[in-house]
């Protein structure tokens, strides 16, 4: 195929649609233009277009495919967007709630996390009312009774469930059935830390109204028979998923798992991490890369048929492909490829060779108006990017390697010129391509990009192909003799381990790594007009010379406009104390207008979250802040100092302060010794005074008696900063609070960091009577499993005249500290 | 007008582009665009004649039907290289066509019984998944009616691929017992026209000829896409 040029674009009209109708959809998600009026349109323009194409008049038709392509978008957008329900149960945000629902989906199913997607019947929760009656308001609770006619899809998730929950979830949990449960009801919030995930726009994308968070010890009953086609199909994966398991070892079977059956539930997220951090993560997103493979796969096996029947061959290759999109259940990657390759088939069958682009764009097209919300899908996203990528790298390499060859060709340097070398060549080119077209995908959604990814794709591609093939071969093999399939799955095997330690081991050498947490839409928008403007230059220019002038000078601009675009979110001059979200546990960093950092606490550090590397340090960069002068823990609880571990590895905190830890508990001896380990740290007492620029903190409740509860010697900090005080209790609870009073004279705190997110073990009406706070700071996970904050403490707090802010709610607070006065800074 | 409409539709997804120039094709030309067309190298009656005697001094094929040259920069052996390579199964039929556009007259003059298009090995043909030369007959038959039959002859041992290797002699060496008459019948007494994509020394289509006519053929003629002719064919051939 030739290579074509601009004009020529213009006689493609899927080329012209695709585009207007991505624009078209991303236009009219806000509704601009009823369906009314953008249906009678596209209808119009594609009727004109037919018209004067069979009259064989081409001059109008890129205007009306343009038109066409914005318009059937906006109406296929606007009719998805009305039959999506975004507040099922109206202004109410959060309530515990009984719900009955028709299950739909098995999103996860691990000894972690149960996760699935239901369609709600009835949903049974609390509500109040506010009675005024005179002068006295009365809250009033009460319990509403919601039937749906048109059932609104919810997620429902269950965090470490137990063993007995697990195994019959496992076996009983079908789509079609019915469930009924308890659980916390919860509209999802858009971000929950700032330059965090939109976790709601991905939920709506999805069509999902809200999330059920189960409560692990919720009573349950399913019934009802399960869906015939969806369950057998579901039963299947299953069966294959239990079937890899048995055959490979715990490392192998959670990747071939991913490739096979696109279930990437049971991979570890460390390893999951390193697939990410080394730019292949697309290898587990069973994209083109997979589809590809099967697509090789049919062409071999229906060879045999073409002399007889291309039609029938042609069908058996697109069947194949089909059943494939069902077994990984309709990921939006693999629908993109399977359609591409189905699209290029029945081209290809029809007689004519067509270009890359317009199959890309008829793909696009057809896509887009079953389901324009997969435009807004990240898959959906880095997929296309990827895709295009790809195809720039195929127009510029025979040009590239042209100029390679009649430079060194010359210069008789064997290996330069030859045939390995520029396979190598042509990886690192495709490569970088599909790098620098997803890179404002790569930094809004990861947060980085990185060169690793070149040699991580060399050694990687290769090696994962072989493991689909072979994983797919070990599975038939292990119906003739188990024998030969568990030789086949060692090798599989050996390939992963091969995967895995090269990756792990490029990933920690962090070379040609880009963090950036900080960029805007803007900023890809310009990106994007750059490298367009540089291509058609590119294209114009007639030496080799100016075209890398002009590349280069591209990579300056983009440069320059990322730099000149940053926008702080913390204004340098300010005071601020900031509660991070780090879902069931603690965090808080204190910034003074002097520059000076301190974090008190750091979140969880579960068996499959790190906050501190997942949340905190994403935040920092976020926040522009490179260094912690002081970090504080509170006691050693894993969800209160488990996240410094990572900090502290990184190099990230100047001075730990640490509570003594109790020599008679194991684990805290433990803790302490792995937190001291990396780095400068001073063990605190009651009476330490703590003070720079501004800013102090003074340790209370520190007694070196050993033997009590660790929640009763949780640390108490109080905190003068910005002509405002704030008393941080930790997991301070009853007995800690009398001993504190004992001690303590002079408790009163403007703010108040509400002890053991909300817990009734604390906060006691004494307490609060003492510290006499204007605002309180809870942090607590949505919907967690002890039913944190209890409504007991909300309830003392609202006595007390205490505004709350809480994280459960709200995501991450920034209030900032004016002299004289607070203000929550509204940074969403 | 149903398969008219059916292209035009077929052109608003994805336009037709010439395989040699890469222009976009009309709504009335296939595969080829008329200027590359006209540019082609074509033979006349007399070129034909000498390149026939050229290739087979014996005699073993009376004539050779191919309407031009087999050049570098033809059009035509683009088509025929996307016909074989580029599984552009397709274009066969219309180069067939062309084949007897072009020739039809002397064809006819011919008074051929039997189109014969050159066998593919069971092996290249599952390869392929098709035989480029019986598409090609398939596309003559239909423009001159003369009737078809793919039973008569059988590759019998498999050829590596000669596009351009070996001389002339080699080739034929090569090719000695390729195939073998299965139907007698259907050969015996008869005008037979054997088709190729390409004749270039010859050699095929000579061990094809040499097998019907000891089974009884009566005449063998050839035609192809293109022929290596006299002149080009010297120079390629004879150092």
């Amino acid at each position: 195929m030739k290579h074509l040029r601009f004009n020529d674009l213009l006689r493609f009209p899927a080329l012209i649609a695709a585009p207007g109708l991505m624009v078209g959809i991303l236009v009219n998600d806000y509704g601009y233009f009823p369906l009314w009026f953008s249906l009678p349109v596209s209808v119009t323009a594609l009727l004109l277009i037919l018209i004067f194409k069979l009259k064989d008049q081409n001059r109008l038709i890129p205007l009306l495919a343009l038109l066409f392509g914005f318009a059937s978008g906006a109406a296929t957008i606007s009719v998805s967007n009305a039959s999506f329900q975004s507040n099922p149960l109206g202004k109410l945000k959060q309530s515990d709630a009984d719900i009955t629902a028709k299950i739909s989906e098995i999103r996860v199913m691990t000894y972690e996390k149960i996760s699935f997607t239901g369609e709600v019947s009835l949903i049974r929760y609390d509500s109040t009312a506010v009675d005024t009656m005179g002068k006295k308001r009365t809250k009033r609770h009460f319990t509403v009774t919601k039937k749906f006619t048109e059932p609104p899809t919810l997620l429902f998730q269950i965090k470490n469930p137990d063993t007995a929950l697990y195994k019959s979830f496992k076996q009983q949990l079908l789509p079609g059935r019915e469930i009924s449960l308890q659980g916390r009801y919860a509209n999802p919030l858009n971000r929950r830390n700032p330059g965090g995930f939109d976790y709601a726009e991905y939920l709506k994308r999805e069509r999902i109204s809200a999330i059920v968070y189960v409560y692990p010890d919720s009573t349950y009953n399913i019934s009802g028979q399960p869906d015939l086609i969806a369950g057998s199909i579901y039963s299947f994966r299953q069966s294959i998923g239990d079937k890899i398991d048995q055959l490979h070892d715990k490392y192998t079977a959670p990747i071939l798992k991913g490739l096979i059956i696109a279930d990437r539930s049971t991979i570890d997220p460390e390893i999951m991490q390193n697939y990410i951090d080394t730019g292949i993560a697309h290898i587990l997103a069973v994209s083109g890369f997979n589809v590809a493979v099967i697509y090789l796969i049919t062409l071999l096996l229906f060879q045999r048929l073409k002399p007889y029947s291309r039609g029938a061959e042609l069908f058996a290759r697109i069947l194949i492909l089909f059943l494939f999109l069902i077994l990984t259940q309709f990921q939006v990657t693999v629908v993109r490829a399977v359609v591409m390759f189905s699209v290029y088939s029945l081209l290809k069958y029809s007689g004519r060779e067509t270009t890359g682009w317009n199959t890309l764009s008829i793909t696009i097209i057809l896509i887009l108006l079953v389901n324009p919300q997969d435009l807004f899908s990240t898959s959906f996203q880095l997929s296309v990017a990827a895709v295009v990528g790809l195809f720039l790298a195929e127009n510029i390499k025979s040009e590239v390697f042209r100029v390679w060859r009649g430079y060194f060709g010359e210069k008789s340097k064997k290996l330069l010129v030859s045939k390995p070398f520029f396979w190598v060549a042509e990886m690192v080119l495709v490569t970088l391509f599909v790098q620098l077209i997803m890179l404002p995908f790569l930094v809004v959604y990861f947060g980085r990009v990185t060169l690793l990814s070149i040699p991580a794709n060399i050694i990687a591609v290769p090696l994962s192909s072989f493991m689909l093939v072979n994983g797919i071969l070990t599975l038939f093999l292990s119906l003739i003799s188990n024998f030969l399939a568990s030789l086949s799955a060692a090798v599989s095997g050996l390939a992963n381990s091969i995967i895995d330690y090269t990756i792990g081991f490029l990933r920690h050498t962090n070379w040609g790594t880009i963090e950036i947490y900080d960029s805007t839409a803007f900023e890809a928008f310009a990106f994007y007009a750059l490298i367009a403007l540089s291509l058609i230059l590119i294209s114009a220019a007639n030496s080799f010379k100016k075209k890398s002038l002009i590349v280069l000078a591209t990579a300056v601009c983009i440069l320059l406009s990322h730099i000149m675009l940053q926008t702080p979110l913390l204004k340098p001059e300010e005071n601020y104390i900031i509660t991070v979200d780090v879902d069931q546990g603690d965090c808080y960093i204190l910034k003074t207008a002097s520059g000076e950092v301190w974090l008190i606490d750091a979140g969880v550090l579960g068996p499959t979250f790190d906050t501190g590397e997942a949340i905190i340090i994403p935040l920092l960069k976020r926040f522009g802040i490179e260094k912690i002068q002081h970090a504080f823990v509170s006691h050693y609880d894993l969800d209160h100092a488990g996240g410094m571990i990572s900090l502290m590895k990184k190099g990230l905190i100047k001075q730990l302060n640490l509570p003594p830890p109790d020599p008679a508990d194991t684990k805290e001896v433990a803790l302490f010794s792995i937190l001291a380990k990396y780095g400068k740290h001073k063990i605190y007492k009651t009476g330490d005074l703590f003070s720079a620029n501004g800013l102090s903190l003074k340790v209370f409740n520190q007694t070196p008696e050993t033997g009590a509860k660790s929640n009763s010697r949780s640390g108490v900090f109080m905190v003068n900063f910005a002509t405002h005080s704030v008393l941080f209790t930790g997991d301070l609870d009853r007995k800690g609070e009398k001993a504190l009073m004992e001690t303590e004279s002079n408790l009163r705190s403007e703010i108040l960091k509400v002890s053991h997110h909300g817990s009734s073990t604390g906060t006691s009406r004494a307490l609060l009577e003492e510290v006499k706070p204007a605002f309180a700071l809870i942090s607590a996970g949505v919907g967690n499993r002890y039913r944190h904050p209890s409504q007991k403490v909300l309830q003392r707090l609202e006595e007390a005249n205490t505004e709350t802010f809480r994280t459960d709610l709200e995501g991450c607070i920034i209030l900032q500290l004016d002299e004289g006065s607070i203000k929550k800074v509204n940074w969403r | 007008m149903g398969s008219e409409l059916l292209r035009s539709l077929g052109d608003l997804i994805s336009p037709r582009l010439c395989i040699h120039c890469g222009q976009f094709l009309s709504k009335d030309t296939l595969f080829l665009c008329s200027e590359c067309l006209q540019n082609e190298p074509y033979l006349t009656e007399e070129d034909l004649a000498a390149t026939s005697s050229d290739h087979f001094p014996d005699g073993s094929v009376k004539k050779i039907f191919s309407p031009a040259d087999f050049t570098h920069d033809s059009s035509l052996r683009n088509a025929v290289l996307t016909l074989k390579y580029k599984d552009g199964f397709r274009i066969g039929k219309y180069l067939g066509q062309l084949i007897a556009q072009k020739l039809r007259d002397s064809i006819i003059q011919a008074k051929i019984d039997l189109i014969v298009p050159v066998p593919l090995h069971r092996s290249r043909l599952i390869e392929r998944g098709y035989n480029q030369a019986e598409l090609i007959a398939y596309g003559l038959s239909s423009e001159t009616g003369i009737d078809i039959s793919t039973k008569v002859i059988k590759r019998v041992h498999f050829a590596h691929r000669q596009v351009a290797s070996g001389s002339r002699d080699e080739r034929f060496k090569n090719m000695q017992g390729a195939f073998k008459v299965v139907d007698t019948a259907l050969a015996a007494e008869r005008k037979i026209l054997l088709v190729d994509d390409v004749i270039t020394t010859g050699a095929t289509i000579r061990a094809a000829a040499n097998s019907l006519r000891a089974e009884g053929a009566a005449e063998v003629y050839a035609a192809s896409v293109l022929v290596v002719c006299s002149h080009s064919f010297r120079g390629a051939y004879t150092q």
